[in-house]
């Protein structure tokens, strides 16, 4: 069968009455667990696992999959209103989509993340159904020391993230580095940092982790200062204010173009995940930017390419479970159960066996797409309401649905008790102008990395020659290699500049979070 | 307005995070760095947490040598003080019994104290926020998305 | 008022649960733990036999997903819990019978009472696409052609795949170089791109990427894959599976293991319940308390000597 055949299978199954129904069902439930703080997409689709058993297969993967990228999308809406990432994508769209709610341009933001994933949504189903499983095919070709030396060029970004001094976040990068050690040793099976307390020895949950250091940590904060807290600046009342306009939408297209491009290779790499796409993504629109000063004080750009970035991924990801039986996260794994119980078989033998299935689930994702474009943009008017919700209200139900979040996730109060613990911890850590950004990053990474390297000293029988006799993985490791260059050679090039100039400049600048911005 | 603007503050905090390091440092020898030609258990937490020492160490010398201005007055509002106390008295408690009192009556509790202590909402806000809460999270959680909420293993004991 | 409404509240809940005492088990929900995430595969075993059981009992089985480090915080959970039939497990082998000798437990085989095995789901022994080696034999003159020339992936140190290859390997005499990975996923992944190139693991696993399969471990060769030789045939002492069956806290009345027993020889004969196994490639399977817990026990005993020849047992 040619490409013209699949498509019109795809098309067939995308497009009939019941499967609209069942992506719609999927995107709206993603969307509003993604709203919700704390439930993620990986305790919804568990939870939903059995009713799909009785679900024609190609029907529960538009549903499972409508949930994940739905969730993205909705992700976005508590970062940029209330500073509360609900899973470790969309922490980095915390930093400058908040600033720019805090400047009245809340809406903005919703918009340009609303529609940032809906052009990386097309553009990546468009890119899927047409060299999804060549590249799935190439994705194989990373092994552990490709993924070693990826996270590494990973871990070399990380002071970008934050706005606070460079040492400052190194020091959290390092926490972070500390924390992702904690638990059961991946290689060796040793218990690492858990004081004999079982509720440690999974180590952290990177939701409870988010929900902790950002969300908890948010609203101690605001407890303390509500009296300093002034009024909210006011938000536009007309949804067509509220939107982006011309010039914001003129900052954001290379950013979403880019965070695409980088989402969906990120996100056809199994185990990639949308969580670096997006942190890549922030960074990559600062060091391009020309006036990368503007980030962290509300840059359209850190929203429009982080979005973009972990949406594209967020879809791509499903190529290598369809087309290899790979999942690349928790949510994938519960997809590919539900398909085993089905009896269907994912491998590179599905596209042509049941073309129906997988070419339905990518045309689908066209069909998820607008109608999440749909539903949400008018909906932007009614999410910027919530910003006019008394803090105090609000706090109180932001508790209770992370107490939900953390618990439903292992169903383990001991979740709940670390949420809780890195709440407190992250408060601490901004009194005293700690950003936790670089913290959650190098966490994430932290994890791959570790056991990434000690397999590549397996698979290289305790040689370190398995970096350099793989051309990928010397390609990566060269990058990292020259970047380090490049940035040392920059900042002493520009502290030359500077002294030569005024004298030199106070490193570090404490950022005020909670004071206005002069208006 | 953040504490790092003082000298004290900047100390205290790298202080601690130094001494974390250091108390890391001496798990992960314990740990055991090299393990039969291959990296150990220890190495990379050792690595981590000898970093973050030396980073600390850094950061301290460079905040005791460097000039501060004169400290900000304190603006930190003696309710806010008690209000935090409460928060964080409130979600420790909400953690600890969740399991023992089951979802709702911990939840009920939880907002008690925030929503009444902390926030000192009036009881006409309190109560339809709780009954609110409780029916919103048990339509939509436990209903629809079949969340498992813990019963509560009190109950029992105490009853039967 | 505010007080009114709790002592009301309170009052009824006494009324309840004076009525629950009074009546015979089960009068609510059981609440069956399973120690691994959504999705596993224990996870679809308890999903598979829920619904039959639940009928029989004439009470609803709500799953509750404990997971983390290869079952221990759920059978933790279970070993604490009242014993009185609202708390069951449906475990498979590996957390009663490996994991008490590698870590420092709070629990012990003697902590649960066995009720009945459900399944018993075979392993297979599949090669990678670029493996030179697509027969039993073939691995094995590879594997000793020089030490380390084979690389094996397991889904975490002491897990049972890890186990079954130190074993495999002392049998033939050769050496093989272990690589970890978490899960399923990155082992499929690995051994398509040839990191390694022998993996263990259940039928549905390993037959999605049409790998070529060396060997099954079960007494006869499966009905799925009939061309596949049994360990035995091959001359191997290899006694391995990942069977699981429902446990319950020591201490649980008779009364109450023998209606969960009964209920479960019917779900476990059910027609959903056997479509569904061998959907999942899985075979059915039931066995009584008292064979069940001898099945257990036995494996615990050979998984403590193989542990104990690799040197990992825990420090005292």
């Amino acid at each position: 069968m040619d490409l013209l055949g699949f498509l019109s299978i795809g098309f067939a199954t995308a497009l009939s009455w019941s499967n609209i129904l069942v992506c719609f069902a999927g995107v709206f439930l993603g969307t509003v667990i993604g709203v919700l703080p704390g439930l993620g997409p990986t305790a919804t689709v568990s939870l939903l696992l059995p009713l799909t058993f009785t679900m024609n297969p190609a029907s529960a993967v538009i549903l499972m999959a409508g949930i994940y990228y739905g969730s993205q999308y909705g992700g976005s809406l508590t970062s940029i209103l209330v500073r509360i990432p609900g899973e470790s994508a969309s922490v980095v769209t915390c930093i400058d989509g908040y600033e720019m709610a805090k400047r009245g341009r809340a809406g903005a933001a919703l918009g340009i993340a609303a529609f940032g994933s809906f052009i990386a949504g097309i553009v990546v189903t468009i890119a899927l159904f047409f060299v999804g499983p060549v590249l799935a095919r190439f994705a194989l070709r990373f092994g552990p020391p490709e993924y070693a030396a990826l996270v590494l060029l990973g871990l070399l970004l990380v002071t970008q993230v934050s706005q606070t001094s460079c040492l400052n976040s190194l020091i959290m990068a390092c926490l972070g580095l500390l924390l992702s050690t904690v638990g059961v040793d991946r290689i060796h099976g040793d218990q690492r940092f858990t004081f004999g307390l079982i509720g440690l020895f999974n180590g952290f949950n990177v939701a409870v982790l988010c929900m902790g250091l950002f969300a908890i940590a948010e609203l101690l904060t605001s407890a303390e200062g509500r009296e300093n807290t002034p009024k909210p600046v006011a938000q536009p009342r007309r949804l067509r204010e509220m939107l982006p306009n011309r010039e914001e939408w003129r900052r954001s297209t290379l950013p979403i173009t880019r965070g695409t491009a980088l989402g969906f290779l990120l996100g056809i790499l199994p185990g990639g995940g949308a969580t670096i796409a997006s942190f890549a993504a922030y960074v990559m629109e600062r060091r391009i930017s020309k006036h990368p000063e503007r980030f962290g004080q509300g840059a359209i750009e850190g929203v429009a390419g982080p979005e973009s970035a972990n949406n594209a991924a967020a879809q791509a990801s499903f190529i290598p479970l369809l087309s290899l039986g790979i999942p690349a996260n928790a949510v994938l794994a519960v997809v590919l159960a539900s398909l085993l119980v089905q009896g269907v078989l994912p491998g590179p033998t599905l596209m042509t066996k049941s073309p129906d299935l997988f070419f339905g689930v990518i045309i689908s994702m066209l069909v998820g797409n607008v109608i999440l474009v749909v539903l949400n943009v008018p909906l932007i008017s009614v999410f910027v309401l919530l910003l006019r919700v008394p803090i105090s209200i609000l706090s109180p139900l932001i508790i209770v649905f992370c107490v939900i979040g953390a618990y439903s996730l292992d169903n383990s109060s001991a979740d709940v008790l670390m949420m809780v613990g890195l709440g407190l911890a992250g408060y601490l850590m901004r009194k005293v102008d700690l950003d936790p950004a670089p913290l959650v990053l190098a966490f994430v990474l932290g994890q791959i990395f570790e056991t990434a390297l000690q397999q590549s000293l397996l698979v290289g029988r305790g040689s370190l020659g398995v970096f350099l006799d793989r051309p990928i993985a010397a390609f990566l490791i060269g990058c990292s290699v020259c970047l380090i260059v490049f940035q040392a050679g920059g900042a002493i090039l520009a502290r030359a500049r500077a002294a030569a100039g005024r004298g030199s400049r106070n490193e570090s600048q404490p950022m005020r979070r909670f004071s206005r911005p002069p208006p | 307005m953040t504490v790092q603007s003082t000298r004290l503050g900047r100390l205290c905090s790298l202080g601690l995070l130094w001494a974390v390091g250091i108390l890391a440092i001496a798990m992960a020898l314990r740990l055991g760095l090299w393990r039969s030609g291959s990296p150990g258990p220890g190495l990379f937490p050792f690595l981590a947490a000898l970093a973050i020492v030396v980073l600390a160490t850094i950061g301290m010398m460079a905040a005791a040598l460097r000039r501060w201005p004169a400290a900000p007055a304190e603006t930190i509002h003696a309710r806010g003080r008690w209000r935090i106390a409460l928060y964080v008295v409130a979600l420790i408690a909400y953690a600890l019994l969740l399991e023992p009192l089951g979802f709702h009556a911990a939840t009920t509790l939880a907002l008690l104290v925030i929503s009444r202590a902390a926030e000192r909402l009036r009881w006409r806000t309190v109560v339809p926020l709780i009954a609110g809460t409780l029916f919103f999270t048990h339509l939509v959680f436990a209903r629809w998305l079949g969340v498992y909420f813990p019963a509560g293993t009190l109950w029992g004991d105490l009853l039967g | 008022m505010w007080r009114r409404v709790i002592l009301s509240l309170l009052g009824l809940c006494v009324l309840w649960a004076t009525g629950v005492a009074a009546q015979g088990y089960p009068t609510k929900p059981i609440q069956m733990i399973v120690a691994f995430p959504a999705g596993g595969n224990t996870d679809l075993m308890a999903r598979a036999l829920a619904p039959g059981l639940g009928k029989e009992l004439g009470q609803p089985i709500v799953i509750v997903n404990k997971g983390g480090v290869g079952g221990v915080v759920g059978s933790t959970d279970l070993a604490r819990s009242r014993p009185d039939g609202y708390t069951i497990m449906l475990s498979p082998n590996s957390p009663l019978t490996i994991l008490p000798h590698q870590q420092k437990l709070t629990y012990t085989l003697d902590s649960f009472r066995f009720v009945c095995l459900t399944y018993d789901n075979p392993f297979v022994l599949a090669a990678g696409p670029q493996a030179p080696f697509k027969t039993f034999a073939e691995f094995v003159t590879f594997a000793k052609a020089k030490p380390n020339n084979v690389a094996y992936a397991s889904g975490g140190p002491g897990s049972m795949p890890h186990l079954l290859f130190l074993d495999i390997f002392r049998q033939i005499g050769a050496e093989g170089v272990h690589i970890p990975f978490t899960g399923a996923g990155p082992q499929v992944q690995a051994i398509l791109g040839g990191t390694v190139q022998v993996m263990i693991d259940s039928p549905a696993t390993v037959s999605s990427n049409n790998l070529p399969l060396l060997a099954v471990f079960a007494a006869k060769r499966l009905a799925s894959m009939p061309n596949v030789p049994t360990m035995q045939e091959l001359g191997l002492d290899l006694k391995a599976f990942s069977a699981g069956g429902l446990i319950v806290p020591a201490g649980t009345p008779d009364a109450v293991v023998a209606t969960l027993d009964r209920a479960c020889v019917k779900a476990t004969e059910s027609e959903g319940y056997l479509g569904t196994l061998a959907k999942l490639k899985a075979a059915a399977r039931h066995l009584p308390a008292d064979r069940f817990r001898e099945l257990f026990v036995e494996d615990s005993a050979r998984n403590y000597e193989t542990i104990r020849r690799a040197g990992m047992l825990p420090k005292p």
